[in-house]
C-alpha cells in the first residue's frame, strides 16, 4: 500500500495528473485554482518528456492543451469560473475533433474568490457552442479529486473526449491525507495512432484527424453519452437506504450535508444523503428509484443561485409523489452545516 | 528533354476552391518546395487556421491539424513543445494572426516557440467576404468602411514589431506579386525553416498576397496596384536574422 500524504486539494490534484501520465499542462493564473498551476510550474519541465507553459491567457491556455494534444500527448488545464468562459470556444473544437482534453475547474463565485457551484448549468450542459458535452466528475475529498483526475485521463483516451473534474475552492485548498496511486510510465499510455506525427506520403489529415465526421460524429456522442449512464454513472449512498427524509447535493455542498445527516443521526433521525459522483453521466436511475413510499421528502442543497442541480433531479424524478424543498446560497456564501441541519429538522 | 518546372513533390494537381488571381497557393507552394528541399516534409506539422487558406483542402500532403480562428500559434506551441524533433509551422491570414489572434502570435514569439509562423497579409478578411482586416490600408474600402486613421487606426505593421523582440531567430516579409518577388520570398522562407530547424528558433514570415474578389480589383491589376499602395507600406525585407 502505498504511504499516505497530507495534501492540500489543488496540489493532489497537480500530483496525481502527472501520475496519470499527464505530459502538457498550460494554464492562467486564477484564483483558487493557482496550486495546481504553481505546482506543475515548479516540477513539469525538469522532467523527461512534459512540458508546462503559462499561457498568455485562458484562450491561449486551451489552444496549447488543444495542439498537445492533437499531437499525441496526454494534456490538461485548470482553471476556475471566469477562465472556464474563456476557454469555451475551444473545448467545443476539442468535442467537435474529438481531441481528448483533462479540464479541472475550481469553482468560484462571480464576484469574490470564494467556492461556488454556479459552473454546473455550464460544464454539464454544453461545451460552448455546439451542444457537446463532457465526462463531468464531482469529487467531495482530497482523496476523491485525486482519484478522479488519475481516471480522467484514462476515460479522455478511451472516448477521445473532454473529461472535467469540478471541485472548488474549498476543495482546492482543503488539506487532508490521501493515497496518490503510482506514476504511470509514459512509455505505456495507450498509443494515439489518429495524432499527426509528421507526414506519411499522400495522407493529409485535418482536424486532430475526428476518426468520424459531420452527423455520424454527432451520433456517435449520443451513443457514448448512453454508454457513460449505463457503465459510469456514481453514486455515493450516506444512509439513505432507510432514509425517510434524503438529502441530494454534490461535491462541497454534499461533504457539508453530509455531517449535518451524521449528527442527526446520532439522534436517530433517519436522514440520507445521496450524492453524484459524476454529474454527467447524471445519476438518473439512481434517483428515479428512490422509493416514494418510504421517502417523505428530498432536500437539494448547492451553492448555486439561480438554482441548477436542482433542475436535474428534478428531472431526473419524473414527477414522483415526493416533495422536495430546495436551499442555496450564492455569489460566495455556501450552504453551512448548521444550515443544512436546520433545513433537515424543519423536514423531520 | 529535362523537366524544369512542374508539380512539385507532395502536391498534387487537384482543383482547389481559391479565387482567379489569389496567392495562396503559392505560399503553400513554397512551403512544399522548402520542406522537400530541407528534406522535412514526412517530419512536419502544420497548424492551420479558419480563413481562406482551408481552400487548399487536400492539394498537399504535410500533416495538419485545423485550429480555431486566431489560435494556431498557441496551438503550435502546444505541437511544438510536445514534438521538439518536428519541423512545427502555423499558417494564417492577417485577420487570423494580428487581429483576433494577436496575443497568441505575440507571445509565442516573444517567448521563442520552436516553429514557424507564416503569415498570408492580404490586407482584407477573405473568406467572410472584404471587411476591414488590421493591415487594411488608409483609403482601401472593404465591406465594412474606408479605413481612416481617426476612427479605425493604422494598417498595423506586425513584422517590424517582431523584429525587435529578443527571442525570434527569424523575422521577414515578401511579397508573392512577381516571379522575382517570388524567389525572394522562397529564399527567405528557407532560412525561416532553417532558422527552426539547424537553430531551434522561432521564425516569422508575412507574405504579401493578392485578394483581387475582395479588393475589386481586377487579377491582371493587382500587381500595379500593390506596387503603388502596398509595397509602400509593407516593405518586404529582413527585419530579424540569425544566419
Amino acid at each position: 500500500m502505498a504511504k499516505k500524504e497530507v495534501m492540500q486539494g489543488n496540489e493532489a490534484v497537480a500530483e496525481s495528473a502527472l501520475r496519470a501520465g499527464c505530459r502538457f499542462f498550460a494554464g492562467y493564473p486564477i484564483t483558487p485554482q493557482s496550486e495546481i498551476t504553481e505546482y506543475l510550474a515548479l516540477k513539469m519541465n525538469d522532467m523527461p518528456g512534459r512540458a508546462f507553459v503559462q499561457g498568455e491567457s485562458e484562450v491561449a491556455s486551451i489552444n496549447m492543451v488543444f495542439g498537445a494534444s492533437a499531437a499525441g500527448a496526454r494534456a490538461m488545464t485548470a482553471t476556475a469560473s471566469h477562465g472556464l468562459s474563456l476557454m469555451a470556444e475551444t473545448l467545443s473544437f476539442c468535442a467537435s475533433q474529438t481531441v481528448p482534453a483533462v479540464i479541472v475547474d475550481v469553482g468560484r463565485a462571480i464576484s469574490s474568490t470564494d467556492p461556488a457551484q454556479t459552473n454546473y448549468n455550464f460544464i454539464t450542459k454544453s461545451l460552448g457552442h455546439g451542444g457537446f458535452r463532457p465526462f463531468c466528475f464531482a469529487p467531495a475529498t482530497v482523496q476523491e479529486s485525486a482519484d478522479m483526475v488519475y481516471e480522467a485521463f484514462d476515460i479522455a483516451d478511451k472516448y477521445r473526449c473532454v473529461v472535467f473534474v469540478m471541485t472548488d475552492g474549498m476543495l482546492g485548498h482543503l488539506i487532508e491525507t490521501v493515497e496518490l496511486k503510482p506514476y504511470r510510465e509514459l512509455a505505456d499510455m495507450p498509443e494515439r495512432d489518429w495524432a499527426p506525427h509528421g507526414c506519411g506520403r499522400g495522407h493529409v489529415t485535418h482536424g486532430g484527424t475526428p476518426y468520424i465526421r459531420g452527423e455520424a460524429l454527432a451520433n456517435r456522442q449520443e451513443e457514448i453519452y448512453a454508454e457513460w449512464e449505463r457503465d459510469y454513472t456514481r453514486v455515493e449512498d450516506y444512509y439513505a437506504a432507510d432514509a425517510e427524509v434524503l438529502v441530494l447535493a454534490w461535491g462541497t455542498v454534499a461533504r457539508t450535508a453530509k455531517s449535518a445527516v451524521k449528527k442527526l443521526r446520532g439522534e436517530g433521525c433517519r436522514v440520507g444523503l445521496l450524492r453524484p459522483q459524476t454529474l454527467f453521466p447524471f445519476p438518473n436511475r439512481a434517483i428515479r428509484e428512490i422509493d416514494e413510499r418510504r421517502v417523505r421528502h428530498i432536500l437539494v442543497l448547492e451553492d448555486a443561485i439561480p438554482y441548477q442541480f436542482y433542475h436535474d433531479v428534478m428531472y431526473a424524478l419524473g414527477g414522483k409523489p415526493i416533495p422536495v424543498t430546495r436551499y442555496a446560497r450564492s455569489m460566495g456564501v455556501q450552504v453551512s452545516a448548521e444550515e443544512a441541519e436546520e433545513q433537515l429538522r424543519r423536514l423531520l | 528533354m529535362e523537366k524544369v518546372f512542374g508539380i512539385p513533390e507532395g502536391m498534387n494537381d487537384k482543383k482547389t476552391a481559391f479565387c482567379p488571381g489569389c496567392t495562396h497557393m503559392t505560399a503553400y507552394r513554397l512551403i512544399v518546395e522548402c520542406l522537400n528541399e530541407l528534406g522535412e516534409r514526412d517530419n512536419a506539422i502544420l497548424c492551420r487556421p479558419i480563413g481562406c487558406s482551408l481552400n487548399a483542402d487536400g492539394s498537399f500532403d504535410i500533416h495538419t491539424i485545423q485550429s480555431m480562428h486566431g489560435r494556431a500559434s498557441a496551438v503550435a506551441t502546444g505541437v511544438s513543445r510536445m514534438n521538439p524533433t518536428k519541423t512545427v509551422m502555423s499558417y494564417q491570414g492577417d485577420g487570423d494572426a494580428i487581429s483576433i489572434g494577436v496575443a497568441e502570435t505575440l507571445y509565442a514569439a516573444n517567448r521563442g516557440e520552436k516553429m514557424t509562423a507564416i503569415v498570408i497579409n492580404n490586407q482584407i478578411y477573405g473568406m467572410t467576404g472584404g471587411q476591414m482586416s488590421p493591415t487594411t490600408l488608409i483609403g482601401q474600402r472593404s465591406t465594412t468602411g474606408v479605413r481612416r486613421a481617426d476612427d479605425t487606426g493604422y494598417p498595423l505593421r506586425f513584422a517590424e514589431w517582431l523584429g525587435q523582440l529578443e527571442a525570434p531567430g527569424y523575422v521577414a516579409r515578401a511579397a508573392l506579386y512577381t516571379p522575382k518577388d517570388i524567389m525572394q520570398a522562397k529564399k527567405f522562407l528557407l532560412k525561416a525553416l532553417r532558422c527552426q530547424k539547424e537553430l531551434g528558433r522561432y521564425s516569422y514570415i508575412e507574405f504579401l498576397s493578392f485578394c483581387p474578389t475582395n479588393w475589386g480589383v481586377q487579377p491582371k491589376d493587382c500587381l500595379k496596384y500593390c506596387q503603388e499602395n502596398v509595397l509602400p507600406v509593407f516593405p518586404v525585407g529582413e527585419f530579424k536574422s540569425c544566419f
